[in-house]
C-alpha cells in the first residue's frame, strides 16, 4: 500500500498532506516525512498542520509516529491534526490523542 | 535425469567455475580420444574392415587367373614333396603349349634337384667307376627344367628376408637384378628387405621376371596386403603379381606414379593399381575358393583341351596337407598362400585394390572436429532425447559413409569422425548430472540448514512464549485472589509471542485490583515491553498508601525513562472495593471497559483517561469512579476484539462486541462467559489469521454468602 505525502505552505503555517494508509509497511516512511515536516515547521517559525483528510486508515503505528513527532516538535512548535475519517476519529478517540493534539474537523477552520 | 528434462536446467544451475570444468573436462575428452584413434585407431579400424570384407566380399578371382595347385591326388600320384625338377619341367611345359600368357612359380628353389646324378653317385660310391662316370655325365634335371624355364614365360620367386632368417643361404651369391625397369620416383617409404632368398643360379638366370612372393603378416597374424614393389637385397624387385602382370602384358616397365612423399599408384601396362605409402597393395578378398583351379597330376595327364590355358596367368603353387605355404586373411582362416597371389594378380587386372585416398583423412578429422564443436555446443543446450538421436543419426551416418565407400574399394575411417565428438558428449553429460547432482545435494543442504534455523528460533519463540505466558496468572489462580471478587481473564496471541498483559491481585484491605494492557508493536520487542510494562506496574501498584493516579503516572514516568525505541503501552487499571462495589478506574490509552448487566444490556464506562504510557512521560492521568452493581460484570479487553477482521475484511462492529457480550453473560459461568466472547470472535473472524493478541477479562463480585 502506498503512502502519498506532501507539504504546502498556506498562509505562514505549513501543512503535511499524508494520502493513502499508514500500516506496517509505510508507518517509517510516514515517520520520517513528520519528523522533516516539524523540523521544517520549527525552522520557519510556523504552525503545523497534518492534513489527514487524504489517510484512509492509521494503525497503532501511526500513532506511534504522531509520538515521536511530538517529541520532537517538543515546545518549539503545535501540532494540529485536522480532518480524519470517523475511523481515525475513533482511533484517537481510544488512545486518547484527542488529549495530545489538537483535532480540527477542517484545515483551514483553526487558523 | 529423464529423456524429457533439459540438460541446460542443470547448466544453468551451475556456477561459472561448474561450468568451465564441465566444458575443459568435455574437450579434453575429445583431445585424449582423438589421440587414442591416431595412434591406437587401428586397433578398432582393422576388425570394421575385417567385417566390411565379410560382408562385402569382392568379387571372385576372373577366369584369366588359373591356379595350378600340386595337391594331395598329385602327391599320391607323382610322389612326394619335392619333386624332382623333371616333373616341374614337364608342368611348364604342358602349361606352355596350352597358351599361357606367364606362369608364375610360388615357391622357391634354394636347393638343387635332389635326383641331381652328382648327388646319386655320392651316395653309391659302391657303383663300378664307369657307370658312376656315365651316371654323372647324364644331365641334372636343374639344366632341364632350366631350359624350359628359358623356353617359357616363366617367372620364378624371391622372397624378402631379414638379415636374421634361417631361409638365408650364407655365402650365397648375390642374386641378379630383376628384370622389370622402374620409372618414377621411388617413395621414402619402400618396404625394404635386407636381404633375399633367390633360386639356385642355374634356376634363377633363366626365366622372363623375378617377383617377390612375400605376403607378410600383420601383428594378427592375417595378411591383407603384398607388396606391389619393395626394395630386397638392395634391388628394387616387383611384386610377384605385378611382374606376372607385367610378363603377360609383354611391356618392360613398371611405373610409379606420385612423388618421393606421395606414392599414388602402380601402373603395369595398361593396368593401374592404387598403393599404400609403402608400396603395398590392399587386398579385398573374394571366395578363394571359386579361383579358377586344376590339379598338376591333371595337367600332367595326356587328353586336356589344348587351349586350356590360353592367354591366361598361370600360378603354380603347393596346396596339400604339409606344406608350408598357408597362410589367413580376413576372410579364411586358412588358405594357401597361391591364392592370396592369385587374388592380387586379379585385383591388378581388375582395379579392384582397395585404396585410401588422400583426402580421407582431412575430411575424416575435419568431420571429427565440426561434430565436436557441435557437440560442445549442442549438448549442454539440447534436451537429453534430440541429443541420443543425434548421436544416433552421426554414427549411422558415419558408419553408413564408410560402408559404401568400401563397397567402391575406398577406405574411410568412422572412428576419427565419430569417436572425438562421442568423448566430448558421453563426459560432458556424465558431469553435467555429477556437478547437476552436486547442486541439488547443496540446494538440499541449505534448505536442510535453514529448516534448522527455522527449528532453533522457533524453539526459541516457544520458550520466550512459554516464559511470557508464565508471568500471566492462570485462570485458576485468578479465581482463587479474592473470596468477594470473581476475575477470569484469557490472552490469546496472535503470534508466537505477543504484546498484551493482564494482571490481578489484592490489597491487605480486601480491594482487588486488576489490569489489561496492550503493547503498541508486535513480536519479541513488543513482549519484552510487555514483560517490563507487567512488573513494573505490579510493584508500583501494589506499593501502599499510594493512589491509583500517582501509580499510573510513575508507572508511565518509569517506562518513558530510557525508552529510545518509544515503544508505547495502554493500560486500563482498576480497583474493585468489595465492600460497596465502588470501581476506581486509570485509562492511559486504552479501551473503554464494559459493564454487563444481569439482564444482558451491555453499558460502556466512558473514561476520560489520557494517551498510552510513554507517549507523554509528564501526562497527568485522572483517577475516575464508577460503581459495580452485584451481579454486574465489567468486561476489559484488548484491540484483539474491536480490530477483528472477518475474512472480507470487515471489523467487528460496536453492535457486535456489544451482542457478543450479552449472549455470552448467559453463560453459568464467568469463565464460561469469557471463553463465550472468545469464541463469538474466533468464530467471526470464520478460520483467519487473527490480525491481533487478543485478551479479555471479566471481573464481578461474588454473590454475598
Amino acid at each position: 500500500m502506498d503512502l502519498g505525502w506532501q507539504v504546502r505552505d498556506a498562509g505562514g503555517r505549513l501543512v503535511g498532506e499524508p494520502t493513502g494508509r499508514v500500516d506496517e509497511t509505510t508507518w517509517e516512511a510516514f515517520s520520517a516525512h513528520l519528523i522533516a515536516a516539524v523540523r521544517q515547521a520549527i525552522a520557519a517559525g510556523a504552525p503545523l498542520i497534518i492534513d489527514l483528510s487524504g489517510l484512509d486508515y492509521m494503525s497503532s503505528r501511526g500513532l506511534r509516529a504522531l509520538t515521536i513527532a511530538r517529541r520532537e516538535a517538543g515546545e518549539a512548535t503545535p501540532i494540529t491534526l485536522a480532518a480524519p475519517n470517523d475511523r481515525m476519529r475513533e482511533i484517537f478517540a481510544i488512545s486518547r490523542y484527542d488529549k495530545l493534539f489538537k483535532i480540527v474537523d477542517d484545515v483551514d477552520s483553526d487558523a | 535425469m529423464t529423456d524429457s528434462r533439459s540438460l541446460s536446467d542443470a547448466l544453468s544451475d551451475l556456477d561459472a567455475g561448474a561450468k568451465l570444468r564441465v566444458r575443459i573436462a568435455g574437450l579434453g575428452a575429445a583431445l585424449a580420444v582423438a589421440l587414442m584413434v591416431l595412434f591406437g585407431g587401428h586397433l578398432v579400424r582393422q576388425p570394421l574392415y575385417d567385417l566390411f570384407q565379410n560382408i562385402a566380399p569382392g568379387p571372385d578371382v576372373s577366369r584369366r587367373v588359373h591356379v595350378v595347385v600340386i595337391d594331395a591326388d598329385s602327391l599320391r600320384d607323382v610322389g612326394g614333396w619335392p619333386w624332382t625338377r623333371f616333373y616341374l619341367a614337364r608342368l611348364v611345359e604342358q602349361i606352355s603349349e596350352r597358351g599361357a600368357a606367364v606362369i608364375g612359380f610360388d615357391m622357391l628353389f634354394p636347393e638343387p634337384d635332389r635326383l641331381a646324378p652328382s648327388e646319386f653317385t655320392s651316395i653309391y660310391n659302391e657303383l663300378p667307376a664307369g657307370v658312376s662316370q656315365e651316371i654323372q655325365s647324364l644331365p641334372s634335371m636343374d639344366a632341364v627344367f632350366a631350359r624350359v624355364i628359358g623356353r617359357s614365360p616363366v617367372v620364378l620367386a624371391r622372397a624378402g628376408v631379414t638379415e636374421e632368417s634361417f631361409d638365408r643361404l650364407d655365402g650365397a651369391p648375390p642374386p641378379l637384378p630383376p628384370e622389370a625397369k622402374f620409372v618414377g620416383a621411388v617413395p621414402e617409404e619402400t618396404l625394404t628387405f635386407p636381404a633375399v632368398v633367390a633360386n639356385i643360379p642355374i634356376l634363377d638366370g633363366a626365366p622372363l621376371g623375378h617377383g617377390l612372393v612375400n605376403g607378410d603378416r600383420d601383428s594378427d597374424g592375417l595378411v591383407r596386403r603384398v607388396p606391389l614393389f619393395a626394395r630386397a637385397a638392395g634391388h628394387l624387385t616387383p611384386g610377384f603379381a605385378v611382374e606376372l602382370v607385367r610378363v603377360a602384358e609383354g611391356v618392360d616397365q613398371v611405373e610409379l606414379q606420385g612423388d618421393r612423399r606421395q606414392l599414388d599408384g602402380v601402373k603395369v601396362g595398361s593396368h593401374r593399381v592404387p598403393a599404400g605409402p609403402d608400396g603395398q597393395l590392399l587386398l579385398r578378398f573374394g571366395d578363394w575358393r571359386k579361383t579358377q583351379t586344376t590339379s598338376a597330376v591333371d595337367v600332367l595327364r595326356q587328353g586336356q583341351r589344348p587351349d586350356q590355358f590360353k592367354d591366361q596367368i598361370v600360378i603354380i603353387g603347393l596346396a596339400s596337407a604339409g606344406t608350408s605355404d598357408v597362410t589367413s586373411t580376413p576372410r579364411a582362416k586358412a588358405i594357401y598362400g597361391v591364392y592370396v597371389q592369385a587374388q592380387a594378380v586379379d585385383s591388378i587386372l581388375r582395379g579392384t585394390a582397395l585404396r585410401r585416398p588422400a583426402w580421407a583423412a582431412p575430411v575424416e578429422w575435419g568431420i571429427g572436429f565440426a561434430l565436436v564443436m557441435i557437440s560442445f555446443l549442442g549438448v549442454p543446450r539440447a534436451p537429453m532425447g534430440p541429443v541420443l538421436v543425434g548421436a544416433a543419426v552421426e554414427i549411422a551416418l558415419a558408419f553408413g559413409a564408410s560402408w559404401v565407400a568400401f563397397q567402391n574399394n575406398l577406405l574411410l575411417d568412422p572412428f576419427p569422425m565419430l569417436a572425438p565428438g562421442a568423448a566430448n558428449s558421453a563426459v560432458m553429460v556424465a558431469l553435467l548430472f555429477v556437478e547437476g547432482r552436486r547442486v541439488q545435494a547443496r540446494l538440499r543442504g541449505d534448505l536442510e540448514e535453514e529448516r534448522l534455523s527455522a527449528a532453533r528460533i522457533s524453539g526459541e519463540l516457544a520458550a520466550a512464549s512459554e516464559i511470557q505466558s508464565g508471568m500471566l496468572l492462570p485462570r485458576a489462580e485468578l479465581d482463587r485472589i479474592s473470596p468477594a471478587v470473581e476475575i477470569d481473564a484469557v490472552v490469546q496471541s496472535a503470534k508466537t509471542v505477543g504484546g498484551d498483559l493482564y494482571d490481578a491481585f489484592l490489597f491487605d484491605d480486601g480491594r482487588v485490583c486488576f489490569l489489561v494492557g496492550d503493547v503498541t508493536g508486535k513480536g519479541v520487542p513488543a513482549s519484552l515491553f510487555m514483560a517490563l510494562s507487567k512488573a513494573l506496574s505490579r510493584s508500583l501498584l501494589m506499593r501502599p498508601s499510594t493512589s491509583l493516579e500517582a501509580a499510573v503516572r510513575e508507572i508511565n514516568a518509569e517506562l518513558s525513562r530510557d525508552n529510545r525505541q518509544a515503544m508505547a503501552v495502554s493500560l486500563l487499571v482498576g480497583v474493585l472495593h468489595p465492600a460497596d462495589g465502588r470501581l476506581d478506574l486509570c485509562c492511559a490509552g486504552h479501551e473503554n471497559p464494559l459493564v454487563v448487566g444481569v439482564d444482558g444490556t451491555v453499558r460502556e464506562l466512558k473514561l476520560d483517561g489520557g494517551p498510552p504510557l510513554c507517549v507523554d512521560e509528564a501526562f497527568p492521568y485522572p483517577q475516575e469512579t464508577d460503581r459495580l452493581a452485584p451481579g454486574e460484570v465489567l468486561v476489559a479487553f484488548t484491540d484483539g476484539l474491536t480490530e477483528a477482521q472477518d475474512p472480507t475484511g470487515a471489523l467487528f462492529s460496536r453492535q457486535q462486541v456489544f451482542d457478543a457480550l450479552s449472549q455470552a453473560s448467559r453463560a453459568p459461568t464467568l469463565a464460561g462467559m469469557v471463553d463465550g466472547v472468545v469464541d463469538r470472535v474466533r468464530a467471526f473472524e470464520a478460520g483467519g489469521e487473527p490480525s491481533d493478541d487478543l485478551t479479555v477479562m471479566a471481573v464481578r463480585l461474588r454473590p454475598a454468602a
